[in-house]
């Protein structure tokens, strides 16, 4: 890994293309600026490695659950609701 | 065009159907073509099925069959995918479903299936320009697994 030392206002290029900018730094938490070109995800580690594993873990379910029991538990669930659902895409 | 799945063997969908992940889907490197595969007979579940990988696929729903007030701020989104001329209602979201059973703590007893959806990274499709995207929220109160029953 390389290592360098910044401070505060000071940039660090990558490539052609992305520059990382040290913004403030404060007790424990430094706030970075960072400039990339749109095709490229920028995420914080440790939430990208949750969803990573979220996608795997439900890849895996399809593959070793019947569908059938997914949609029985649908239905009972609509039967103890009564039809109080609604289907809307209003975000 | 014909695709191959593992769950569904070989399926017919229309071309036009396919998506384009520009940013892929976590956990899935170098896939960036899926298709949203929606059966009369399965709903509300669909699924998100890899164009090119058969073995991935994923459940999907649309989250407001169980969570009417689910708020995804889409703005920024729709701002980094430049989708900047839809209006939210040519948007779709849905969120990633899982379907397992909990370890019983009792061996004795049955093992309980559990039905749970990831609310922090919803997937939000533009079918007008065939492309989806998985946002990723961060200092979010949703769960990565909220009971959908």
């Amino acid at each position: 890994m390389l290592i360098l030392t910044r401070k505060a206002g000071e940039q660090i290029r990558i490539g052609e293309d992305i520059v990382i900018q040290v913004l403030e730094m404060g007790r424990g938490v430094v706030k970075l600026g960072i400039k990339a070109p749109r095709s490229i995800a920028i995420h914080r580690e440790e939430v990208f490695e949750r969803v990573k594993e979220a996608n795997l873990a439900a890849m895996e379910d399809v593959r070793s659950q019947r569908m059938d029991a997914a949609l029985r538990l649908w239905k009972e669930r609509r039967e103890d609701a009564r039809g109080g659902d609604e289907t809307n895409h209003q975000f | 065009m014909q695709i191959q799945t593992a769950k569904f063997g070989v399926v017919t969908v229309e071309e036009e159907k396919i998506l384009h992940m520009p940013y892929g889907l976590a956990g899935f490197p170098g896939e960036d073509r899926f298709v949203i595969l929606d059966k009369e007979d399965s709903r509300p579940f669909c699924w998100l099925q890899c164009v090119d990988e058969p073995e991935i696929a994923l459940m999907l729903m649309d989250p407001y069959l169980f969570k009417p007030d689910y708020a995804v701020d889409v703005e920024p989104v729709q701002e980094e995918m430049g989708w900047t001329e839809e209006s939210r209602e040519d948007l779709l979201l849905y969120v990633v479903v899982r379907m397992y059973s909990e370890e019983a703590e009792n061996p004795k007893k049955e093992a309980a299936l559990r039905l749970v959806a990831n609310l922090v990274s919803p997937l939000l499709v533009n079918a007008k320009k065939k492309q989806a995207v998985q946002v990723v929220m961060y200092d979010t109160h949703y769960s990565f697994e909220h009971p959908v029953v």
